[in-house]
């Protein structure tokens, strides 16, 4: 069975929408800002609802944010 | 570190200490609290003691030095992680009152001695199994926060 890693590019958009702290971002969302740090180092993959809102916030489409990746096994 | 996760810290620290009291009084007890229904009670209710009062200190000192979120709701990452948790904990409660139940009716079925035939051990299993389980409830989500699994 592949496993599949899904990559994010948060970071880097937090710091070109001013610096953007991670604890607005998630203020802006409705999540904690332990989820965002999570989502960043990619160890929690985020629900479809929150992937949306994270891209609306930084008004990219979802796939500028997270990009999805299988790795084969 | 959130509100929730110096919950779920201070409550794995508590429940190993209380695992650490009872094995330690039950050393101290040897073969009477291990059968004398007295004897077990008097461990399971200190045990239940210090656990609420620790409990509710503890608590209460958290909320005060974190009253920032401790009204935020939970968000969809610690519920994922409070499920898991109760799952864990669940499986571990249902697998001590199984045990309990079991080794008390194999005593009945195949007879045993008058003390054997007390409710101390099946009593001291159940107290057990509930720290056993309210510690890989913390622990479970902890290690989910923490590492993402």
């Amino acid at each position: 069975m592949s496993t599949c890693k899904i990559n994010n590019q948060i970071r880097r958009l937090r710091f070109e929408n001013g610096e953007m702290t991670q604890q607005a971002l998630a203020t802006e969302v409705g999540v904690t800002r332990q989820t965002i740090l999570a989502i960043e180092a990619g160890r929690y993959s985020p629900s479809l609802e929150v992937a949306f809102k994270i891209a609306r916030t930084f008004n990219e489409p979802l796939e500028a944010v997270f990009q999805y990746e299988p790795e084969p096994a | 570190m959130s509100y929730r996760e110096q919950v779920l810290w201070v409550d794995a620290l508590l429940m190993l200490g209380l695992i650490g009291y009872t094995v330690k009084q039950l050393l101290l007890g040897g073969h009477e609290a291990l059968f004398n229904m007295e004897q077990a009670y008097d461990v399971v209710s200190s045990v239940l003691y210090m656990a609420i009062v620790a409990y509710v200190l503890c608590h209460i000192a958290i909320a005060a030095v974190s009253s920032k979120d401790t009204e935020e709701a939970r968000d969809e990452r610690e519920q994922q992680a409070a499920q898991l948790g109760a799952y864990w904990s669940a499986t571990i409660s249902q697998t001590t009152i199984v045990l309990a139940l079991v080794q008390f009716g194999l005593t009945v079925q195949f007879g045993g001695t008058r003390e054997e035939l007390s409710l101390a051990h099946p009593l001291l299993l159940l107290l057990i199994g509930l720290i056993l389980a309210e510690l890989s409830n913390a622990g479970r989500q902890l290690w989910y926060l923490y590492r993402g699994v």
